[in-house]
């Protein structure tokens, strides 16, 4: 059964241009909220989003119909995030951590409700990459292992490895925070 | 961070700027194609060395023609196909040439057809004048043999024998010749009574009566290259011809019969 995004695109296919306004709407913040995992700047991040929703207007047969819309944008997502990874390589080294910046917190504010996600959320910036990603997709998104496995383009084995080594990983951040878990 | 209308236009922007920048690309790739397949096909024709035609398989000036509508003659025509001699031909519409034989020194000007004799004599042309002439003592047909240098007489061909044939065309019955002894003087006398009877004229064909009437005489005059212009005359005229055609001399009645008392003295 399809999920309410491949319904509005295939909707937008459909010539309601409107559909896919509502698209938009319904991913842009958990999608920008992902790729800050990667990339650490909201502007860029929202960027980013941007290019992942040009994306589906370019190129429209891509787009299958058998993964969830959810999973198909932070698919392209990911890979946009990455490639801009590598070019700020080059550029300019990457900041390993930066602070939060007004947006993100706001951002973080809209998405998660209650205390202990928000100090989730602080903990993973101090965490690996890989740890922060899977975490953020099944904890944040609610995406299955499945999902999430296949945004990071890993096996739901190698979810599980990641899942509770970063669990672990955060667990120690919280206990060094005071939280007891 | 973007309102959401702002991000649904930077959305907007970023796809006419995607869309645009695909068009661009196509154009040049299409011109980067074209500019490979031209530097191919360039490099292709300059290593393999044909250069995009095939050369004429005949050479100009060797029997091939340009112009004209026949191999002998036409209007217009440009031949090369010269005699052995070398001679090369012109043709243009007012005037051609013949296309057989001719001596290096001679040129035969006749009408717009196909043949010598014909073409001579009853020429629509109007530029040529057929006639026959006697040089020092020898026939000489100027429509056939028009020397190049019209001003020096000496060109004329001059021809090797003469024949001249009783009654019928059996060449036994040869009643003289040029090279017989008294022959020249004969000959001569021959001439000088042909070229009474008057000029050939132009535009004149040979009537059917001509055909139809009793063969006086027969003369055979051969010139050097092979040709051979005969004369004969019946009692309704005088045609001339050569291996290509006809001509035709009326002569009137009175003229006839000092022209066949003449012959009837040869004999």
């Amino acid at each position: 059964m399809e999920d309410r995004g491949a319904e509005l695109y295939r909707r937008y296919l459909e010539g309601e241009k409107a559909a896919f306004d509502e698209l938009v709407r319904l991913y842009r913040q958990p999608l920008i909220f992902f790729l800050n995992r990667y990339v650490r700047n909201i502007s860029s991040a929202e960027d980013i989003a941007a290019d992942v929703f040009v994306e589906l207007l370019v190129h429209r047969h891509r787009y299958n119909f058998r993964s969830s819309m959810k999973t198909y944008l932070f698919m392209i997502g990911r890979s946009r995030a990455l490639n801009f990874q590598k070019r700020q390589k080059r550029l300019q080294p990457f900041p390993e951590q930066q602070e939060p910046s007004t947006d993100e917190e706001l951002l973080a504010d809209r998405i998660i409700r209650d205390d202990l996600h928000r100090a989730l959320h602080r903990a993973l910036n101090a965490i690996p990459e890989d740890y922060r990603v899977a975490l953020h997709l099944v904890y944040f998104e609610e995406l299955s292992y499945r999902d999430a496995g296949r945004v990071m383009k890993k096996n739901e084995k190698q979810m599980t490895n990641l899942l509770y080594r970063g669990k672990k990983a955060v667990k120690a951040v919280l206990e060094k925070e005071g939280y007891s878990l | 961070m973007r309102s959401e209308e702002a991000f649904l236009q930077l959305i907007r922007d970023k796809e006419t700027e995607y869309l645009y920048q695909r068009r661009v690309n196509r154009k040049r790739i299409t011109a980067a194609c074209g500019t490979v397949c031209a530097i191919a096909v360039v490099a292709t024709i300059l290593l393999s060395g044909n250069f995009g035609f095939t050369p004429p398989t005949g050479d100009f000036g060797s029997g091939g023609h340009i112009g004209g509508t026949s191999d002998a003659m036409g209007e217009g025509a440009i031949r090369s196909e010269a005699a052995d001699d070398g001679v090369f031909e012109q043709y243009d519409s007012s005037s051609s040439v013949n296309q057989n034989e001719v001596a290096s020194d001679q040129m035969c000007v006749s009408g717009s057809g196909t043949t010598i004799g014909t073409e001579a004599i009853s020429s629509t042309s109007g530029n040529t004048t057929s006639r026959v002439e006697l040089v020092e003592g020898r026939p000489i047909f100027e429509q056939i043999f028009l020397p190049k240098d019209h001003s020096n007489r000496d060109n004329y061909a001059i021809p090797s024998t003469i024949t001249i044939y009783p009654a019928g065309e059996d060449a036994s019955d040869i009643c003289l010749k040029s090279d017989e002894a008294d022959g020249m003087e004969k000959i001569t006398a021959f001439c000088e009574r042909l070229l009474a009877v008057g000029e050939l004229g132009e535009g004149r064909e040979i009537p059917p009566s001509f055909w139809n009437a009793d063969l006086l005489c027969k003369v055979e005059i051969c010139y050097p290259g092979e040709i051979t212009v005969t004369l004969m005359i019946t009692a309704e005229g005088i045609a001339l011809s050569d291996d290509l055609g006809m001509g035709y001399l009326v002569i009137s009645p009175k003229e006839l019969q000092m022209l066949d008392d003449f012959i009837g003295s040869l004999q």
